[in-house]
């Protein structure tokens, strides 16, 4: 049984996926909020036997170059838990070179992972060690998944892993197809269903994950690659600015009204 | 150029010319007669409309033996199918749906033939997949009358229709086109005349960015497919895909949409898929590809 704490929101489904493999593997497991919740910093040090085996980011609220540290260190200055960091999220990079916030002590005990195919509920994870992670810390993380009955496949630390990169690019095509008048966000959902056998449409897909989310990861590889290539099209970047963020605040390509799965066609 | 007539485009379709009787022509005139539809065949050669019809037959072979087709469908078929090697006769029909090989040369000569021949009213199509409709269309006194239809092979069974609509189509024919892809048991999508319509342009990142990820080494081609199929819930991953697509067709088509767009760097070809199809590594029909296939198996 390991002592695991997760930082994110509770309402979340990356959160709420991680709470409950952490529970059914019988984890001690404790939710911590967003860091805005000042509340949720413990004020005093833990004691020895509080302190956790993992912290798992979950939520880019808590991906702030500050943020982190500063719980690290609340947590205690000696002890130095495992941390996961949800590559799907602003820096949401483990080793990037302008990284100037985590002390070695950090880095050593490191791994990026992706949770993306939470959402479509699939307990598959991609997780990547950065160059520098201990490889003891490595193996606890292998026992961690094992443990949490996720399938987990490890890869090179790479921005945006496999999943998230991939699919927030098919996202960003399929944006700038709409926002050039290609086609309607239906049809292009259609045709890639039909004509090419994906499992979701992409703009369907982006809603459910979040079309913030997915600006997230296309700011990663830009920030990472300085390639055009990778730069969110205007569309995407003007809906998450106006709070079109999809199935989470009911519309995103798509209107959902009443209950948050059901989805209703817009009717523009 | 002007129109040759103020005749409005047919709105109800009964009568479709094919031209070119290869794996599309033929695979679309099946699924036509099939419901329906009387259907004019034509090639250049008696070859290969005999080819074009055995490749109807195994099809329809094969539904029956799976209980997909009765013995009724497969005699409708035949009364409503007729090959020709006269191209007049295939442009006297409601509909011509062009399905020659990909070269715009010959799909403009076609189209002027096609635009001379067919009556006023009669709507002609392209099945092209990577071809500007306009820049065919432009070729001939009456663009308006042309437009898109691109059925996705194997015909009878993928049930995508993408009809493409260029700069000078009349929106009504897009309306008969979507009328008639559905009597035929397809779902229509519409998509504006850019390169590599809908399909062809938004697949382009699955292929794209697979291939960085394995040209900086983040990990093998076999991992790649499995967490997209593992995580991700595709049915394919994408090096399993172009194995099956044909390395060369799909660096094809990608370097025809990166050409298109002026070399928008989002659709940049990788030196990986230069390098195999240098090799002859096609995928599957060279029995090698990002996998190797046992030759013995069909
Ligand atoms: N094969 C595919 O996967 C696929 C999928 C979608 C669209 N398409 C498009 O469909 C079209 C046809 O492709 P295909 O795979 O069926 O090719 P194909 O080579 O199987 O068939 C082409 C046919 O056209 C005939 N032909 C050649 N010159 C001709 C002429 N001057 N007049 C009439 N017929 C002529 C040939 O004899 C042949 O029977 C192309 O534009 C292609 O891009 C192909």
């Amino acid at each position: 049984m390991s002592k695991i704490f997760l930082l994110g929101k509770p309402q979340d489904v990356i959160t709420q996926t991680f709470f409950s493999l952490c529970r059914t593997a019988g984890h001690q497991v404790h939710i911590y909020d967003d860091i805005d919740d000042v509340e949720s910093i413990p004020e005093e040090p833990l004691e020895a036997h509080e302190l956790p085996d993992f912290v798992i980011i979950c939520h880019h609220g808590w991906m702030d170059y500050h943020s982190l540290p500063e719980f690290l260190e609340a947590l205690s200055e000696e002890h130095h838990p495992i941390v996961l960091l949800s590559g799907i999220s602003t820096s949401g990079y483990a080793t990037t070179y302008d990284t100037p916030f985590f002390d070695r002590e950090v880095i050593s005990r490191l791994i990026m992972y992706s949770p993306l195919a939470f959402y479509q509920g699939r307990h598959v994870i991609e997780f990547a060690p950065t160059k520098a992670t201990d490889p003891e810390a490595l193996a606890k993380a292998k026992n961690l998944f094992q443990s949490l009955q996720v399938k987990a496949y490890e890869i090179t630390d790479t921005p945006g892993l496999v999943l998230p990169r991939v699919l927030a690019m098919l996202v960003n095509e399929a944006a700038s197809a709409v926002m050039e008048g290609v086609a309607s966000p239906e049809d292009i959902d259609t045709a890639m269903k039909l004509g090419t056998n994906y499992p979701e449409g992409p703009l369907a897909w982006a809603d459910k994950i979040g079309i913030d989310v997915i600006c997230q990861i296309l700011d990663t590889l830009v920030n990472e690659y300085f390639e055009d290539r990778y730069r969110p099209v205007l569309l995407l970047k003007q809906m998450a600015g106006s709070g079109k963020l999809g199935v989470k605040t009911g519309e995103g390509f798509y209107i959902y009204e009443g209950s948050k799965t059901e989805l209703e066609e817009t009717s523009s | 150029m002007s129109k040759k007539t103020d005749t409005p485009p047919v709105e109800t379709i009964k009568r479709v010319g094919i031209v070119g009787a290869g794996t599309m022509g033929a695979g679309i005139g099946q699924i036509s007669a099939l419901k329906g539809f009387q259907v004019v065949l034509f090639d250049i050669k008696e070859d290969f409309l005999k080819r074009g019809r055995t490749q109807i037959e195994t099809s329809l072979a094969k539904g029956k033996a799976r209980g997909k087709l009765t013995d009724d469908d497969l005699q409708r078929v035949n009364e409503n199918l007729i090959t020709t090697l006269k191209l007049k006769e295939t442009a006297q029909c409601d509909l011509v749906i062009e399905a020659v090989p990909e070269n715009m040369a010959l799909k403009k000569e076609i189209f002027q033939e096609l635009d001379a021949l067919a009556p006023d009213g009669t709507i002609l199509s392209s099945n092209t997949s990577s071809l500007s409709v306009t820049e065919i269309a432009g070729a001939t006194k009456n663009p308006d009358r042309i437009a898109g239809l691109h059925f996705f092979n194997p015909v009878p069974l993928m049930k995508l229709v993408e009809i493409i609509r260029g700069e000078r189509t009349d929106p009504r024919i897009i309306e008969t086109l979507k009328v008639f892809a559905q009597a035929v048991g397809k779902t229509p999508v519409i998509a504006k005349d850019t390169p590599g319509f809908i399909v062809n342009r938004v697949a382009r990142p699955f292929y794209g960015e697979a291939l960085r990820l394995l040209g900086e080494q983040a990990t093998s081609h076999e991992t790649i497919d499995e967490v997209l199929k593992e995580a991700g819930g595709f049915k394919m991953g994408p090096f399993e895909l172009m194995d099956l697509i044909g390395l060369d067709v799909n660096f094809a088509v990608t370097q025809s949409v990166y050409e298109a767009y002026f070399h928008e760097p989002r659709y940049k070809p990788h030196i990986i898929q230069r390098r195999m199809v240098d090799a002859g590594l096609l995928g599957r029909k060279t029995n090698q590809g990002f996998y190797t296939y046992d030759s013995k198996k069909a």
